[in-house]
């Protein structure tokens, strides 16, 4: 049984996406940079890539798509470490902001530079041009994704 | 000191990658395509994608970076849903034969053609050759991805 041409683009699109997310995710996990599992490591980025802006734990939660409970625990566990903070809401009660301290910015520039030697080699060969075109695509669906309507 | 740009570029393209590959698992999760989840329908893609009629739970579980329990777990599901045969390999206390079926084959398909409108619908925007250049640089980074030491 073969798939069509439609099949397999897509087929092949997804899959790569999904083996290199798993590929990724064990090799943090193995290397631990700065003491950081993966999800502590994609909450920091996500901090560093929304410029440190305070978000609330129900936004955070949302973001990740995951159970607030679960981002309670990353949350508690990188507060613990002082890499963020947890400031009430003055204006809102009921909201607590979580913010990324200096030392947890540190820690993630920190984690970059441990996996740096790894990042390298995975460009060579591939052309700023495909990148480019790569990293567009990928926003392009992502966007999309993003604002098609729950099923 | 910050990073150096090219590897935020990796990083950029891994966190478009983590995001995507997050928002098309919940979306199939919902979906259900030919009743199986993305777990579920990653072995069976496994099979298809690479044509391969026979592999063992212990291969399956290292490709998929899984423990062998909980890739165990996946397979008694696919298999009560006859989408593969499992059979107890000689002189092995644990490990499996795994066979896609004709139904496991038929049940890849419809799953692909059961999210065909909503795929299309988010890859609308797209060109082939756009989608065709991003599987090419993704499979480039994940093979040499695959190759580093450690793996």
């Amino acid at each position: 049984m073969t798939l069509n041409r439609w099949q397999d683009t897509v087929v092949n699109l997804f899959s790569e996406i999904a083996i290199l997310e798993t590929l990724v995710k064990t090799r943090i996990n193995d290397r631990r940079p700065s003491g950081l599992d993966e999800n502590h490591f994609a909450m920091l980025n996500h901090m560093v890539r929304t410029e440190g802006r305070g978000e609330t734990k129900a936004a955070l939660s949302w973001n990740f798509e995951d159970m607030c409970d679960n981002i309670d625990t990353e949350i508690e566990a990188l507060a613990a470490n002082n890499l963020i903070v947890i400031r009430p809401d003055l204006a809102n009660n009921s909201q607590d902001h979580v913010m990324l301290t200096p030392e947890g910015h540190d820690a993630y520039i920190s984690a970059i530079k441990t996996l740096s030697p790894d990042f390298e080699s995975l460009l060579s060969g591939i052309t700023i041009e495909d990148l480019d075109k790569t990293m567009v695509t990928l926003r392009e669906i992502r966007r999309t994704l993003d604002n098609l309507p729950d099923e | 000191m910050m990073p150096q740009t090219r590897d935020l570029t990796v990083l950029h393209l891994f966190t478009e990658i983590a995001i995507v590959e997050h928002l098309l698992r919940n979306r199939h999760d919902s979906f259900k395509p030919a009743n199986m989840t993305t777990a579920q329908f990653g072995v069976l893609n496994h099979f298809v994608r690479n044509k391969l009629d026979e592999a063992t739970l212990s291969m399956l579980a290292w490709s998929f970076q899984d423990d062998e329990d909980y890739m165990r777990g996946k397979l008694l599901q696919l298999s009560e849903l006859t989408y593969i045969e499992t059979s107890a390999i000689d002189g092995s206390n644990s490990d499996l034969t795994v066979k896609i079926t004709k139904s496991g084959h038929l049940a890849h398909a419809r799953a692909l053609e059961d999210v065909r409108p909503d795929v299309e619908s988010f890859l609308v925007d797209l060109s082939s050759t756009e989608l065709e250049t991003t599987v090419r640089v993704l499979q480039e980074i994940r093979r040499t991805l695959d190759n580093l030491p450690d793996r």
